[in-house]
């Protein structure tokens, strides 16, 4: 085997030369953008200038063009208290929902990511709009595309009661009102799709719908389900629905980040640094949302998503400036992890991007 | 001059100096990135925005490795990243041309060894394709790429062994080709 692949290696080296092979390079053609773009820059050093400042754009002829463009897209004078006030309104909301890292032995980082995710704020808003954009729509899609069925009579009950008997329980058990404006809103659907293990909960935690465990006993009108059954039932399919596109697509973003950090520089502070920090931090946000969604999940799902708020708040807090070898232990971990691969796995490619993109 | 001498002076501002960088490295810089885009006006795109990169950016270049690697670095990121988001494009462009293309009567066309070589070069994972271009194309060794890809060196060699494998794998059909 072995000798036939160094057979094989030999034979590409060979033959795979021609692959993308590139003619001379029109290095003038090149240049004139380069130089265009870095002379500012340049001259800005020579002068002891920062390179961002307009004034090192207006030289010679160009003065007044650059003179003139000032008034492209001028800002308006910034509205500090304005903004302030929504800041503050933000953050109050913010700390009122906790930001905690799960997992053992990461207390370390509890601090400097509470910090990060204060900061970023406004990006969890954001997201959360987000999030509840793309369930509205699995919602309408999860409406329409189970449509009217005809209506199918199980086998034996299906009880629609509490997981627990308790207090709270008594409150939230679902009463067969055969009067509810519900009835007619939702059909029936087959057992087999209303109750999948995943489909589990509804969007109240604490009501559960017990479904197979036929040796309950009844709570509810025999023979069939409920018509309160079955309203609370659709809305919790739909609502999963939901959030497995969201989700889906959400690991689909995560595998393209982490592909970007380990084929990103190493040592090399250019722009992506800081932007796969920032986008990892987007998705920190994103991924905690998801893990607090009232959705019952398949434990290497949360395994999954538990591991990657690890690995992205990792990544977060690298910055450009980040030693070598502290995102070498974050690549390896994720090399060690075989997470990419999980992702791909979880999130096959196309899956999610329906929604939201 | 020296390369460090002149870097210094590029620091400093010097067009001069920027230029004569420039065309120390513009040849090795452009073949990276036509290697990863295939295409001539992809890849001056590449090659600019690493110059232009390398440039602004040029007062972090810590002297650690060489010039050229830093710039090799900097050119696989900007080709990378610039691949995914025309990859994205495309794939929309792709799925409306695929509809108007209907099979016409299932008949499959074997292409040759080349063509089929470039597409299995192609499919490969982008970390697999990364290295095997970079080392086995361009030259470069397990310890630039690990230096340039922010990994390991033995990782680079896992990369590519798999790589190599897989291509294999894709390529059975003309065993005969090495075999012989």
């Amino acid at each position: 085997m072995s000798a036939d692949l160094e057979r094989f290696t030999r034979f590409l080296l060979r033959r795979a030369a021609r692959y993308n092979a590139p003619p001379e390079s029109p290095r003038e053609a090149i240049w004139t953008g380069v130089d265009a773009a870095i002379r500012p820059v340049l001259d800005a050093r020579r002068v002891g200038e920062t390179p961002e400042t307009t004034a090192g754009l207006a030289t010679g002829s160009d003065d007044d063009l650059v003179g003139a463009v000032q008034d492209y897209h001028a800002p308006p004078v910034t509205p500090h208290d304005e903004m302030w006030e929504r800041i503050e309104s933000a953050w109050d909301l913010r700390r009122s929902a906790p930001v905690a890292v799960r997992g053992a032995g990461l207390d370390e980082l509890d601090v400097p990511l509470a910090n990060e995710a204060r900061r970023r704020r406004s990006v969890g808003w954001m997201t959360g709009v987000g999030l509840a954009a793309a369930m509205v729509i699995g919602i309408a899609i999860g409406r329409t595309s189970l449509g009217p069925t005809p209506a199918v009579v199980p086998d034996g009950p299906v009880v629609a009661a509490a997981t627990e008997p308790g207090p709270e329980a008594v409150g939230t058990t679902l009463s067969a009102d055969a009067e509810s404006p519900a009835t007619e809103e939702f059909e029936r659907e087959p057992l087999e799709t209303a109750l999948t293990p995943a489909d589990g909960p509804t969007v109240d935690p604490s009501v559960r719908l017990v479904s197979a465990d036929r040796t309950l006993p009844e709570a509810a009108t025999p023979g069939g389900p409920t018509a309160a059954e079955s309203s609370v039932r659709r809305p919790a399919a739909s609502w999963n629905v939901a959030v497995r596109l969201a989700t889906a697509k959400h690991l689909g973003q995560a595998e393209t980040l982490l592909t970007s950090f380990r084929a990103d520089t190493d040592g090399v502070p250019v722009d992506d640094g800081a932007e796969l920090s920032g986008w990892a931090r987007d998705l920190l946000g994103e991924t905690r949302l998801l893990l607090d969604l009232p959705v019952e999940r398949g434990a290497r799902e949360r395994e999954l998503l538990e591991e990657l708020e690890l690995v992205l708040a990792q990544i977060a807090r690298l910055g450009p400036d980040a030693p070598t070898f502290e995102r070498d232990l974050v690549a390896d971990g994720i090399v060690r992890q075989g997470t990419i691969a999980r992702l791909r796995a979880a999130a096959p490619p196309g899956v999610g991007e329906a929604v939201g993109t | 001059m020296t390369e460090p001498q002149l870097v210094q002076r590029a620091r400093d501002g010097d067009h001069s100096a920027a230029r004569a960088l420039y065309d120390a490295h513009v040849d090795r810089v452009f073949r990276i990135c036509y290697r990863f885009a295939g295409e001539d006006h992809l890849a001056q795109d590449f090659t600019q925005e690493t110059f232009v990169r390398a440039f602004t950016k040029i007062e972090t270049f810590r002297g650690e490795a060489k010039f050229g690697t830093w710039l090799g670095s900097i050119a696989t990121t900007v080709s990378l990243n610039g691949l995914r988001k025309v990859k994205r494009f495309r794939t929309r462009e792709t799925d409306l041309v695929d509809d108007f293309r209907a099979a016409p009567s299932g008949i499959a066309i074997e292409p040759d060894l080349d063509e089929r070589l470039s597409r299995a070069v192609d499919d490969l994972p982008e970390g697999y394709r990364t290295v095997f271009i970079l080392h086995d194309l361009e030259g470069y060794t397990h310890e630039e790429i690990g230096r340039m890809l922010g990994i390991q060196s033995g990782t680079s060699k896992s990369q590519l062994f798999r790589a190599r494998n897989r291509l294999r794998d894709e390529l059975s059909d003309f065993a005969g080709e090495w075999a012989s």
